[in-house]
């Protein structure tokens, strides 16, 4: 009889033990509290960078039990951080440690505890600018003409990295050439300082520097370089050559300078436009070195004035007119002719063909001969000089019987001879 | 069956198995010699990448340069900035998204990189998760430098939505700012980058405004009704699809004299409001993008949109109509990366009609409630007020309104909308305490059920359906219990029956697709069912329920007594035989 009781009770224990553990609530127990209303963030309007700081966040209901969650987030210039803390007695007290406040600017603080919210701003100031303060130069060069600049950019920041506070008095200064120093005093504005920096008239290395009192940097450096040139002259050496496409002439301009006396730098490009008596031109271009452009022209082939322009950036040189004279060979000179039966040769000989002091024309000197046929047509050949001769083989196979006259030229000089073959 | 026809039957299916894989092996071999064929496009050897993806949509425009830049900005390099900037937001959101600093060092340099770097991995070490998206930027050129390296400008009005949260939970906090940035980006490797910025205000933006026209004759609100030149204003209308060219098909295919027959049968059945869908980022078909082919075609999609919403609205106005747009159709994505991409739908539409009192209102978003479950219902909820406050920037003048699927979810967000819009297909006995119950949430706004309505579909092989008679009982005992709750009105579903559904309405299911053809008040033969003669304003609602004849005989009922009387035949003629075998 006990032990059917003790089972009953036992059975009886287990249906209340369940019946209490399956029990998913307790009507007893308080819904969970959702915080509604308003937030006061309470903090300081600005503080520098690095600094930690203390909000305070307020229930204004003051509903809040201790204990109750409340969020603050910080939405910055890069991106969001995100606090935790409780209420108690209404209140929640953040502490933002300083790793969380090293960038600058406006912050938006957004309090929220259920669907209770609030809203702050706060501004996190740049702190005093450091080292290096550095000129940021562009263009690299300019013409050293008092009008064309370059700009000297600095955008100083502080320990973080932060653009320092606008209004901030940066100092620049750039020493010309000519020791000619100028001095800047901009305020930085949009994150920098920015400086037209105006080119002097003489040509060099200007130096360019940027402190903020004793905070300074590196320099920048800025190239003044000489402007447009004005125009020059040429020479010619030497001066008068005869057209004999062998001879060489130095042409060679004076130096090359800007309006302000600033000589070109080297490795200007100068080209020396050549125009002959019928207008032909040709183009040697150049480089100068130390303001001079240099180069070396053959003599032409005919004789006659030739001018001379030297071109830079489109600037054109004062005219040069060199005058060929008429060559090589000035006097007439013999014209022989002999016949090789065994071979069925003839040999038109040319020379001795001389130059104007009566010596040789240079070796390689073109010499044309043209034959006359007796039928009334012509041919025309040419042979080079060879110590002072010329000589131009003709097959007699290929030669028509009769008379044929034979007219040479080298230069202006000329000889004549002729001859007959026969039947 | 005979033996032969059992060996004509394997046969024919052997050729069918066999014909079906040669099929297969001569289609897939073709596409794999094509693939094989196929050079790669030159343009890819250059492996030239933008900066700025083609389909980001954040809106940026630049204000007037201040008078002295330093130097004239060339409209290739602003290009060049705008895009590096853009692409700059871009992949800080996208690392908040990774949780790690991801390819910021193209677009980034110096103590930006930095800042941004250690703000993303602060975040994830102290165990919060951040997705923002930059929406809106107003560039402001402050200084240009010389040698065309350096650059500076104020991006104002920099509309960012954020939504923090603590990993795995809901949102902690989710909100869009409105912030001004000073920037400097700088030219490196032939690639402008970030290398400062720092944000010198910021603001969280105010709540949606009521609407607040200029003229009486748009639709307004006043207390819980609608207004319309100073009198109240009830709606009664239709959710409208043209017949042969609903949902997918309607825009494209754009009829203006199909337009003009429905909307002159609508006027005719008394009633003052249409409900329309304009889809999700709206194309054009593909043929239509050809100017080519059909020159008087616009190529942009939205202006070939804006041109055929004009013609719907004008003659709307002819018809005495107004227009309820509901904006954003089968959106169903709403992560906060493609949020730009509503934002230029907003732009592209509403403000071009802003001034037009024909639409009554734009309603955010076709029955919202059922994205909740893909996404969550805080960012669904986020992206409403985020498109609400977007609407109202463009447009003043018109109400605000998000068609719900059900009441019981239409007490959110009551705060930005400027009148409360639910549907509903549930029993017609519980109505009136839906309604009671959405009031008591929301007692100052106008109420009004922009879809309701019944099928008359009415199958031979399940349980379900209704007959005409049906539905006009059904619209009867709405429309009186809509009167009894003096709620600002109700838009049905749907004018016309329809022969095609695209599969993304309702599925593929014969049982759920069959329904969607019958929901008109007007039948595929252009017959107006009894429903379509209740929903004037004065309209007698007295209608006889069916007959009980008419409901033991209906479609369903009739295959179940025809296959009750086979069988009992059959059994008869079984048992006959068996007795004839038996006796036998």
């Amino acid at each position: 009889m006990v032990n059917r009781h003790s089972g009953i009770l036992f059975l009886l224990s287990l249906i209340l033990i369940s019946l209490l553990g399956c029990r998913t609530a307790d009507p007893s127990e308080p819904p969970e509290f959702i915080l509604t209303g308003e937030l006061i963030v309470d903090g300081p309007e600005s503080v520098s960078v690095g600094q930690a700081v203390e909000i305070i966040v307020e229930d204004t209901s003051a509903s809040a039990p201790d204990g109750t969650p409340v969020f603050l987030s910080l939405m910055g210039s890069y991106g969001a951080n995100m606090l935790r803390a409780e209420f108690e007695n209404n209140k929640a007290w953040f502490y933002v440690p300083p790793e969380l406040t090293t960038r600058s600017g406006a912050t938006t603080l957004i309090a929220t505890s259920g669907e209770a919210g609030g809203k702050a701003q706060l501004i996190f100031r740049p702190d005093e600018p450091v080292e290096p303060i550095t000129p940021l130069v562009g263009s690299r060069s300019i013409i050293a003409d008092a009008d064309h600049w370059a700009m000297a950019v600095v955008i100083p920041f502080d320990r973080f990295g932060n653009p320092i506070a606008t209004g901030t008095p940066v100092d620049i200064r750039s020493l010309h050439p000519g020791n000619n120093l100028r001095t800047y005093r901009p305020e930085t504005e949009h994150l920098l300082v920015w400086e037209r920096i105006y080119s002097g008239t003489k040509a060099g290395r200007t130096v360019i520097a940027a402190n903020i009192e004793d905070v300074h940097g590196p320099e920048g450096i800025l190239l003044e370089i000489p402007g447009w040139p004005v125009p020059y002259t040429l020479s010619a050496d030497p001066p008068n050559l005869p057209a004999d496409r062998f001879q060489l002439v130095t042409l060679r301009s004076s130096i090359i300078v800007d309006q302000y006396d600033n000589m070109m730098p080297d490795g200007t490009q100068v080209s020396f436009v050549v125009t002959g008596p019928t207008g032909e031109t040709r183009i040697l271009p150049t480089i100068t070195i130390d303001g001079i452009a240099e180069t070396i022209m053959q003599a032409p082939r005919t004789a006659g004035a030739y001018t001379i322009h030297g071109v830079t950036f489109g600037i054109e040189s004062e005219p040069l007119i060199l005058t060929f004279s008429e060559g090589p060979a000035i006097e007439p000179f013999p014209v022989k002719i002999t016949i090789d039966n065994l071979d069925r040769e003839l040999d038109i000989l040319a020379g001795p063909i001389t130059a104007d002091l009566d010596q040789y024309v240079p070796d390689g000197t073109q010499v044309s001969f043209t034959i006359n046929a007796p039928d009334g047509t012509s041919i025309e050949q040419t042979a080079q000089s060879d110590a002072g001769y010329a000589t131009l083989p003709l097959r007699l196979a290929k030669l028509a019987a009769g008379r044929y006259t034979v007219t040479v030229m080298a230069g202006s000089g000329t000889g004549t001879t002729h001859f007959i073959v026969p039947e | 069956m005979s033996k032969l026809q059992l060996k004509i039957f394997i046969w024919l299916g052997l050729l069918g198995l066999i014909a079906l894989l040669a099929y297969t092996a001569v289609t897939q071999t073709a596409q794999l010699l094509r693939y094989f064929q196929q050079g790669a496009d030159p343009a890819s050897a250059l492996n030239i990448v933008p900066n700025k993806p083609p389909d980001l949509e954040v809106a940026l425009a630049w204000l007037p340069d201040d008078p002295d830049t330093g130097r004239e900005m060339e409209p290739l390099t602003r290009v060049e900035i705008e895009s590096a900037y853009l692409r700059a937001w871009l992949q800080w959101n996208i690392s908040y998204l990774r949780g790690e600093a991801y390819g910021l060092e193209t677009y980034f340099v110096g103590p930006a990189l930095e800042a941004v770097e250690a703000s993303i991995d602060a975040m994830h070490a102290q165990g919060w998760s951040l997705q923002q998206t930059d929406l809106e930027h107003h560039l402001h050129l402050h200084f240009y430098s010389a040698d065309g390296s350096i650059v500076s400008f104020t991006a104002r009005d920099v509309l960012v939505a954020q939504v923090l949260r603590s990993e795995g939970t809901i949102p902690v906090v989710t909100e869009v700012t409105r912030a001004d940035y000073e920037v400097v980006m700088m030219l490196e490797d032939g690639n402008w980058r970030v290398r400062h910025w720092v944000r010198t205000t910021g603001e969280t933006l105010q709540s949606v405004a009521p609407a607040d026209p200029e003229t009486a004759d748009f639709v307004t609100t006043k207390g819980d009704q609608l207004v319309s030149n100073g009198r109240p204003f009830i709606v009664r209308g239709l959710n409208y699809y043209p017949k042969d060219t609903p949902w997918h098909d309607f825009w494209p295919t754009y009829d203006p004299h199909t337009i003009e027959e429905d909307f002159a049968l609508i006027e005719s059945l008394g009633l003052n409001t249409i409900r329309i869908f304009v889809p999700y980022n709206f194309q054009l078909p593909e043929e239509e993008h050809n100017t080519e082919n059909s020159p008087t075609k616009p190529a942009d999609p939205y202006v070939d949109l804006r041109l055929k919403l004009a013609d719907l609205l004008a003659r709307a106005e002819s018809h005495n109509l107004k227009v309820i747009v509901t904006l954003f159709d089968f959106r169903t994505d709403y992560q906060i990366l493609l949020w730009p991409n509503a934002n230029r739908d907003i732009r592209e539409i509403v403000p071009y009609f802003a001034d037009s009192p024909t639409i009554l209102a734009w309603d955010l978003k076709n029955e919202p409630d059922l994205d909740q479950a893909g996404n969550t219902p805080e960012m669904v909820n986020l992206w409403l007020e985020h498109v609400a406050w977007q609407i109202r920037q463009h447009d003043p003048n018109h109400l605000l309104t998000i068609g719900w699927a059900a009441a019981a979810q239409a007490d959110q967000l009551t705060e930005i909308v400027d009148f409360i819009s639910f549907h509903d297909y549930l029993d017609t006995a519980t109505f009136s305490g839906r309604i009671a119950k959405l009031r008591q949430a929301a007692p100052n706004k106008p109420i009004v059920l922009t879809e309701f309505g019944l099928t008359t579909w009415n199958s031979y092989f399940f349980p379900i359906g209704n007959s005409e008679q049906e539905q006009a009982v059904y619209y009867a005992d709405m429309i009186q219990t809509m009167r009894n709750q003096n709620i600002s009105g109700y838009v049905a579903w749907t004018l016309h029956d329809f022969s095609d559904i695209p599969a993304d309405v309702v599925g593929r299911l014969p049982w759920r697709t069959a329904p969607q053809h019958h929901f008109g008040l007007v039948d595929s033969r252009g017959n107006k069912k009894p429903a379509a003669f209740l929903l004037a304003p004065n309209a007698s609602l007295e209608v006889l329920p069916p007959s009980w004849i008419a409901r033991i005989f209906q479609p369903f009922w009739q295959t179940v007594y025809f296959l009750i009387i086979v069988t009992i035949i059959g059994f008869v003629r079984l048992k006959r035989q068996l007795d004839a075998v038996q006796s036998a």
